[in-house]
C-alpha cells in the first residue's frame, strides 16, 4: 500500500501549474495596481502643457496619462487571464477527480459501495468535487492579490518614504499586538465551542430524523423538549464562546478599517511637510496606497472559512481514494466444476474488532441446494457476499470449482456467480437492454425466452413500447417485483452456474410473491443454490443446511437430521411453526 | 423540493429578509444598523476633511493652526466612526446573534411540529438537517457583516459625492457617471450567473443521475468489464458539466472583473478632466489630489463587496428554505374542539389524493371501526390501506368527507388530543440516543421508573435489558449496533405499552424479522392488543383470519369487508390473496 498525501494541497497536484500561474499573474495584476496608484500623485504634478525630464526622457502629462491607462488596462488583463487559468485548473480538477473517482470505485470491493450508500458516494463525487473547484477557481487569484496588494504597497512606500512607510506599518504592529492581548486562551473556547457545534447538530439531525416517525407515536413534544435542551446548551456555549472573542474581534476591524491608517499617515505626512521634509507628490501617493495594507487582510480573513470546508472536501474524496483496491491475479483460472468451499473462512468488517465469521468451512457441490439459516447477525449474509468478492476473506480461502475466488478476474468469477437480489437496479435504458446486459450476445428471442422464464414477458408486453419501454430512475416506474423479475430474467439469461439468492430480499414484495416463486424456480433449475433463508418452510428439503450462531456453523445437515440432534435448528423450527400460528384473534381472546 | 428557482436576490431583498428573521431582536437589529449608518457617515465626513486638509496643507502661506484644526476634526471623525462602529456590532457581538439563533431554530422545530406530515415526508431528511443546522448558521451569523457591508457601500458614496458637489460640481459629476455603475455590473453578473447556473443545473443533474446509476449498476457492470474508463455515457457526462461550465466563465467574470477596477478607471478619468480643469485654473491642484484621495477609498468596500457575493447566494437561498418551513401552515383546528364519547371509529365517504396528485389513493370510502374490536385492513400496496390508516391520524386532511372518532370531527381536536389516542407499531423503529429508560418513557412522561419497567416487562424486554450492562439506564448510542430488529421493536412496544393509548394501529409489524424475533414481538404485541380497539394492515393473512372485520382495498375502493370465512366463500380479492398464500406456504427450493 503506497503512502498517500493527504490535505488540500496534495488534492490539486493534477492543477499545479494552473494555480501557480493564477497566483503569479493575480500577483502581478495586483503590484500593477499599485504602482498605478502610487504613479497617479506623480503624474497629477506634471504641469499640463509642460514635460519634466524622467530617466533621461521627455515626459508630458499625457504620454504619463496614457501610460498609466496602460497600466490600468495590463492590471486588468492580468486578473483576467489568472481568473481564467483559475478556473480551467478547476475544471480540469473536476474532470480528473471525477474520473479518479469512478475508476477507484470500480475496483474497491463492492461491500464499501454498499455500506457506504451511493447517496454518500454522490455527496462525494458531486459536492465535494464542487468544493474544491470553487476553491481552486475563486481563491488562488484572491490569494494572490491579498499578497501582492500588502507587500508591493510596502515597497512602493519604502521607495517613496521610508518614514511614512514605518508609520503605516507602527498602526498594523500596535493593532496585532493588541489583538494578541485580548485574545488570549481562545483555543479552549473554540474546542468547546466546536463541540456544542457539534452537539447542536446532533440534536438537529434527531430531531428532524425522528420527526415523521415519532409523529404518528406522540404529537411531537416529547422529541421538542430534547431538541429545546439542545438549544438552550448551544445558546449559553455560543454567547459565552462571543463574549469571549467579541473585544478582539471588534479590535482586529479597527485597526483593519482604513481610519488609523490614514490618519496617522495624514498626520506625519502634514508634520513632515510641516517641517518642509516632504514634498506635495510623494505625500499624496502614500496616502494613496498606505491602506492597501490593511484593505488585503479582510478577504483573507472571509477565506478562511471556504479553506475549511474545502478540506474537509478533500478528506472526504482522499478517504474514498485510499480504500485499497482488490487485487486481481495477473493470469486467471477457470474454476473446473460449480462447487463451492468454505476452507477456514475468517472475516471480520473493517473497523470492527470482532470477527463476524470465525473458522467456517464447509461445501456446496456442484448442483445441490444449501440453505445458510441462523439468527440476524449471525454471519449468513457475510457468506453470501464472500462469494462474489463483496469483501475479501481475513483468513481462510473460498474456492469455486477449485480455484481461490482471489485467482480469477472479475470476468471470470461472475461468468460463475449469480447474486440476484443485490442488483435489482435497472439503467436508464430499455427493458430489452436491461435484460441483455447479462449477456451482449444473446439473440431477441433468447431474451424473450428469459423474460418468459421469469415471469415478466406479459407484463412487459402489456406496456405500449414492450420491450423498447425506457426503464430506469429517470423511465417508467416499475414495482418492486417487477424488477426483481426483470433482474431474474437476466440472471436466467446470464446462466452462471452458480446462484445465490438471498430470500429476505426475494419476498419484500408479498403481492408478487406467486410469480418470484415461478421464476425462481426457472432461474435455480440444475443449478448450485445456496439460498440465505429466513423463513424454514422453503428449505425443508434442501440437500443441506448450514446453521449459523455468533459467526460460527453450530451445525449442518438436513432437514431431518438437524431436527434430530434437538439442537439450534430445531429450536428455531419450534418457533417458526408458533410464528406461524400467531393469530391476533387469540390475543384478544385471553382479555 | 426543488432548487430551481432561477432567480437573483437583489441585495435590498436579503437585507429586508435579515430584518424578517431577527424577529423579537429586530429593534436590537435595527439599532445596529442605525450605528451603523451614523458611523459611516462619521466616516464619509472623515474622508472628505480630506479637502480642506489639502488646501490648508498646500495653501501659498503655511498656517500650523489651520492644518491641525482640519486633522483635529478629521481624527475626532475618524474616532466618532470607530465608536459608532464599534456599538454597531453589539449586534453580532452582544449575544444577540444566539438568541436570534436561538429563535429561529425553536420556531423551526416548532413549524417542524405542527406541520401537516403530508407536507413533512415531501422534505428529505438530508434537505431538513441542512435547513436547521447550516442554513440558520449560514443567515444569522452574516447577518450582522452583511448589513454593515450594505450600509457601507451605500452611505459612504453617497457622502463622499454630495460633500464632492459642493466643492466642485464639474468632477462630482464625473463620479457620478462612473460610481453608481456599480448596480448594472452586479445586475449583469448575477444574470449572466443565472443563465449559467440554469445550463449548470442542468448538466449537474444528468451527471448526478447518471453516477448514482453508475454506482447502483456497479456489481452489474463490473461483470462485463464497463467501469472507469468503458463506463462510457457517464464520461461523456462529466465532460458535459466541464464544457458547459467553461461556456459561461468569460460571461460571469467579466463583470466582476470590472468592478475590481472601476475605482482605478474613475480615478484616472478624474486625473484628465481634473488636470485640465487645473490647467484653466477652475480647480486647485491640492484639491483634485483631495478627490483622488477620497475616491480612492471607495475601492476598499467595493472590493469586499466583491468577495461577499456568494455569501449573499448563500444568505438567500438559506432565507428561502427556512420561510418555506416557517410559512407552512398547519392543519387547522376546527372550533369549538369536540372530544370522543367512546372510541368508535366512523370514516364518512372520503375522497383523498395525495399532493400533486390526480390520481385517488382514496375513492369515496366509508367504514366504521368499532370500539374493542380487531380490524385488518389488507390490499396489494397502492389500494390505499396505508392511506387510511394515515388519514385516521390527520396525516393530511381528505378532500371530502369525515373521519369521526367517537362522534367527534378528528379535525376538531388538537393535535395533542387526537395523538393521544393513539397507538401505533410499524416495521422501522426510531430510538433515542437516550437511556432505554427515557426511550419508554416518551409513551408517557409522567410515568414512573416502576411502571416503565412494568410495561417493559409486558412487552418481553424487561429480560434483555436487565442483561445489558446499565439496565434501564444503558444509553441506546452506546449500544446501538448490538440490539436486533426484534429487541428495538420490542422497546417500541414497551412504549406504546406504556402510552395505553385506547386505539392501536399495527402496521405489518414483524414482517422485517427473523423468525426468533418474530415469536417474542408477537407476544408482545398481545400484552399491547388487549382490551383496545385495534387496525392491523397485514399482508400474511394467517395472522388476521380471526379478525372481527376484514377490510379489503383495490385501488383506493374498499372492495370487500367482511369475516374471513365469509370473505373466502365469496370467491372474490380476498379469495385469491388467500389461496395464493397457501399455494407459496407448500413452495420450497429444492423442489
Amino acid at each position: 500500500m503506497q503512502e498517500q498525501k493527504r490535505g488540500l494541497w496534495a488534492i490539486m497536484t493534477p492543477v499545479q501549474r494552473e494555480i501557480r500561474t493564477a497566483i503569479f499573474l493575480s500577483v502581478l495584476g495586483g503590484a500593477l495596481l499599485v504602482a498605478d496608484m502610487a504613479l497617479l500623485a506623480y503624474v497629477m504634478s506634471i504641469p499640463f502643457h509642460e514635460s519634466v525630464l524622467f530617466l533621461g526622457l521627455h515626459v508630458s502629462f499625457w504620454n504619463a496619462f496614457c501610460v498609466l491607462g496602460v497600466i490600468a488596462i495590463g492590471s486588468f488583463w492580468l486578473s483576467k487571464y489568472a481568473f481564467l487559468v483559475s478556473h480551467h485548473g478547476a475544471f480540469k480538477l473536476e474532470e480528473i477527480l471525477r474520473k479518479r473517482l469512478i475508476e477507484h470505485l470500480a475496483q474497491i470491493p463492492l461491500g464499501h459501495i454498499i455500506t457506504t450508500g451511493s447517496g454518500a458516494l454522490k455527496k462525494v463525487l458531486l459536492d465535494d468535487v464542487k468544493n474544491l473547484h470553487a476553491f481552486v477557481a475563486d481563491s488562488t487569484p484572491m490569494i494572490g492579490k491579498s499578497i501582492a496588494t500588502p507587500i508591493a504597497s510596502l515597497i512602493a512606500l519604502f521607495i517613496i518614504d521610508w518614514r511614512l512607510a514605518l508609520a503605516s506599518i507602527a498602526v498594523l504592529v500596535v493593532g496585532g499586538a493588541i489583538m494578541r492581548v485580548v485574545m488570549q486562551d481562545s483555543v479552549e473556547h473554540r474546542k468547546s465551542y466546536d463541540a456544542s457545534q457539534e452537539q447542536i447538530n446532533r440534536a438537529v439531525i434527531e430531531f428532524v430524523q425522528a420527526m415523521s416517525v415519532v409523529r404518528t407515536f406522540d404529537d411531537g413534544g416529547s422529541s421538542f423538549k430534547r431538541y429545546a435542551d439542545a438549544l438552550l446548551a448551544y445558546k449559553e456555549c455560543l454567547k459565552a464562546w462571543i463574549d469571549e472573542t467579541a473585544v478582539s474581534a471588534k479590535i482586529g476591524m479597527m485597526v483593519l478599517s482604513p481610519m488609523p491608517t490614514l490618519l496617522v499617515v495624514g498626520g506625519a505626512g502634514s508634520y513632515f511637510i510641516a517641517h518642509q521634509s516632504l514634498s506635495f507628490a510623494p505625500f499624496i501617493a502614500a496616502l494613496l496606497i498606505s491602506t492597501g495594507m490593511a484593505d488585503a487582510m479582510m478577504p483573507l480573513m472571509w477565506m478562511s472559512n471556504f479553506i475549511k470546508k474545502s478540506q474537509a472536501s478533500a478528506h472526504r474524496i482522499q478517504e474514498i481514494m485510499a480504500i485499497t483496491p482488490l487485487s486481481y491475479p495477473a493470469q486467471t483460472y477457470i474454476p473446473d466444476d460449480a462447487s463451492v468451499v468454505f476452507e477456514n473462512v475468517g472475516f471480520c468488517y473493517e473497523g470492527h474488532t470482532h470477527y463476524a465469521l470465525k473458522n467456517v468451512s464447509f461445501r456446496v457441490p456442484t448442483g445441490s441446494v444449501t440453505a445458510l439459516i441462523g439468527p440476524s447477525g449471525a454471519g449468513k449474509s457475510t457468506v453470501a457476499k464472500l462469494i462474489p468478492r463483496f469483501w475479501d476473506v481475513n483468513e481462510g480461502r473460498v474456492l469455486i470449482g477449485g480455484v481461490d475466488v482471489r485467482d480469477m478476474d472479475a470476468e471470470v468469477l461472475m461468468a460463475h456467480v449469480s447474486f440476484v437480489f443485490q442488483d435489482t437496479f435497472l439503467f436508464y435504458d430499455t427493458l430489452k437492454a436491461n435484460i441483455k446486459i447479462a449477456n451482449p450476445e444473446a439473440s431477441d428471442d433468447a431474451v424473450i425466452e428469459a423474460a418468459r422464464a421469469a415471469q415478466i414477458h406479459d407484463f412487459i408486453m402489456s406496456l405500449p413500447q414492450g420491450y423498447d419501454t425506457l426503464a430506469g430512475d429517470r423511465g417508467t416506474r416499475l414495482s418492486g417485483g417487477q424488477k426483481q423479475r426483470l433482474t431474474i430474467a437476466r440472471a436466467i439469461l446470464r446462466n452462471a452456474p452458480i446462484v445465490v439468492l438471498d430470500e429476505a430480499t426475494a419476498f419484500a414484495d408479498p403481492e408478487n410473491e406467486e410469480e418470484i416463486v415461478k421464476a425462481l424456480a426457472h432461474l435455480t433449475q440444475h443449478k448450485t443454490v445456496i439460498i440465505i433463508a429466513h423463513r424454514l418452510s422453503t428449505i425443508k428439503d434442501v440437500d443441506q443446511i448450514v446453521v449459523f450462531d455468533a459467526g460460527r456453523i453450530e451445525e449442518c445437515g438436513t432437514h431431518e437430521a438437524l431436527l434430530a440432534r434437538q439442537g439450534l435448528y430445531a429450536a428455531l423450527w419450534a418457533n417458526y411453526e408458533k410464528a406461524q400460528h400467531w393469530d391476533l384473534r387469540a390475543a384478544k381472546e385471553i382479555a | 423540493m426543488s432548487h430551481t428557482h432561477h432567480h437573483y436576490a437583489p441585495l435590498r431583498k436579503v437585507f429586508e429578509l435579515s430584518i424578517e428573521l431577527a424577529g423579537d431582536y429586530q429593534s436590537g437589529y435595527k439599532r445596529s444598523l442605525l450605528f451603523f449608518t451614523s458611523a459611516f457617515i462619521a466616516q464619509g465626513i472623515a474622508f472628505c476633511l480630506f479637502y480642506p486638509l489639502l488646501k490648508a496643507l498646500f495653501a501659498p502661506t503655511f498656517v500650523l493652526s489651520d492644518v491641525l484644526f482640519w486633522l483635529g476634526w478629521m481624527a475626532f471623525f475618524g474616532l466618532l466612526f470607530s465608536v459608532l462602529k464599534w456599538k454597531g456590532h453589539d449586534f453580532d457581538y452582544s449575544g444577540y446573534i444566539a438568541e436570534v439563533t436561538h429563535d429561529l431554530r425553536t420556531k423551526l422545530g416548532s413549524a417542524l411540529r405542527q406541520m401537516p406530515q403530508e407536507e413533512l415526508s415531501r422534505y428529505k431528511t438530508g434537505e431538513l438537517n441542512a435547513i436547521f443546522s447550516s442554513n440558520v448558521d449560514e443567515s444569522v451569523i452574516h447577518m450582522g457583516v452583511v448589513a454593515s457591508l450594505f450600509l457601507q457601500i451605500t452611505v459612504v458614496p453617497i457622502v463622499v459625492l454630495v460633500v464632492s458637489f459642493f466643492i466642485e460640481w464639474r468632477l462630482a459629476l464625473v463620479m457620478l457617471c462612473f460610481i453608481p455603475s456599480v448596480i448594472p455590473l452586479y445586475v449583469w453578473k448575477r444574470r449572466a450567473g443565472i443563465v449559467e447556473k440554469s445550463d449548470f443545473n442542468e448538466a449537474n443533474a444528468a451527471l448526478e443521475a447518471g453516477f448514482i446509476e453508475y454506482v447502483q449498476g456497479l456489481p452489474v457492470l463490473r461483470a462485463f468489464n464497463q467501469t472507469g474508463k468503458n463506463a462510457q455515457n457517464l464520461n461523456v457526462e462529466i465532460l458535459h458539466v466541464k464544457s458547459v461550465q467553461a461556456k459561461g466563465i468569460e460571461a460571469s467574470t467579466l463583470p466582476l472583473l470590472i468592478m475590481g477596477i472601476l475605482i482605478e478607471v474613475t480615478l484616472l478619468v478624474l486625473l484628465g478632466v481634473g488636470s485640465y480643469l487645473v490647467d484653466e485654473t477652475l480647480l486647485a491642484l491640492p484639491t483634485l489630489a483631495a478627490m483622488l484621495v477620497v475616491v480612492s477609498r471607495l475601492s476598499e468596500p467595493l472590493s469586499l463587496f466583491l468577495g461577499v457575493i456568494p455569501m449573499f447566494d448563500l444568505m438567500d437561498s438559506a432565507f428561502l428554505h427556512i420561510k418555506s418551513i416557517l410559512n407552512t401552515k398547519p392543519l387547522a383546528t376546527k372550533e369549538p374542539n369536540e372530544t370522543p364519547q367512546t372510541f368508535d371509529i366512523e370514516v364518512q365517504n372520503i375522497d383523498f389524493s395525495y399532493l400533486g396528485e390526480s390520481e385517488k389513493a382514496l375513492n369515496d370510502v366509508s367504514l366504521s371501526f368499532k370500539e374493542r374490536t380487531l380490524n385488518a385492513v389488507v390490499g396489494t400496496s397502492g389500494s390505499g390501506k396505508t392511506t387510511l390508516t394515515k388519514l385516521l391520524m390527520r396525516y393530511a386532511d381528505p378532500q371530502k368527507g369525515t373521519i369521526r372518532i367517537g362522534g367527534a370531527d378528528i379535525r376538531s381536536m388538537s393535535n395533542d388530543a387526537l395523538m393521544k389516542h393513539f397507538s401505533v407499531v410499524f416495521q422501522d423503529v426510531y430510538l433515542f440516543d437516550d437511556t432505554i429508560l427515557n426511550n419508554i418513557r416518551m409513551g408517557r412522561a409522567e410515568a414512573s421508573d416502576d411502571e416503565v419497567e412494568e410495561a417493559a416487562k409486558a412487552a418481553f424486554c424487561h429480560e434483555f435489558i436487565a442483561r445489558l450492562p446499565e439496565g434501564y439506564r444503558t444509553r441506546i448510542g452506546d449500544i446501538g449496533g448490538s440490539l436486533s430488529g426484534g429487541e428495538r421493536q420490542r422497546i417500541s412496544i414497551a412504549r406504546a405499552i406504556l402510552k395505553n393509548a385506547p386505539i392501536v394501529i399495527l402496521d405489518e409489524p414483524t414482517a422485517a424479522l427473523d423468525t426468533e424475533s418474530e415469536v417474542a414481538v408477537q407476544k408482545a404485541i398481545d400484552a399491547l392488543v388487549r382490551d383496545k380497539t385495534i387496525i392491523v394492515i397485514a399482508h400474511r393473512l394467517s395472522t388476521i383470519s380471526g379478525a372481527d372485520t376484514i377490510y379489503v382495498f383495490h385501488e383506493g375502493h374498499l372492495v370487500e369487508e367482511g369475516t374471513h370465512e365469509s370473505l373466502v366463500a365469496k370467491e372474490g380479492k380476498y379469495h385469491a390473496m388467500w389461496s395464493a398464500q397457501q399455494r407459496i406456504k407448500a413452495w420450497n427450493v429444492a423442489s
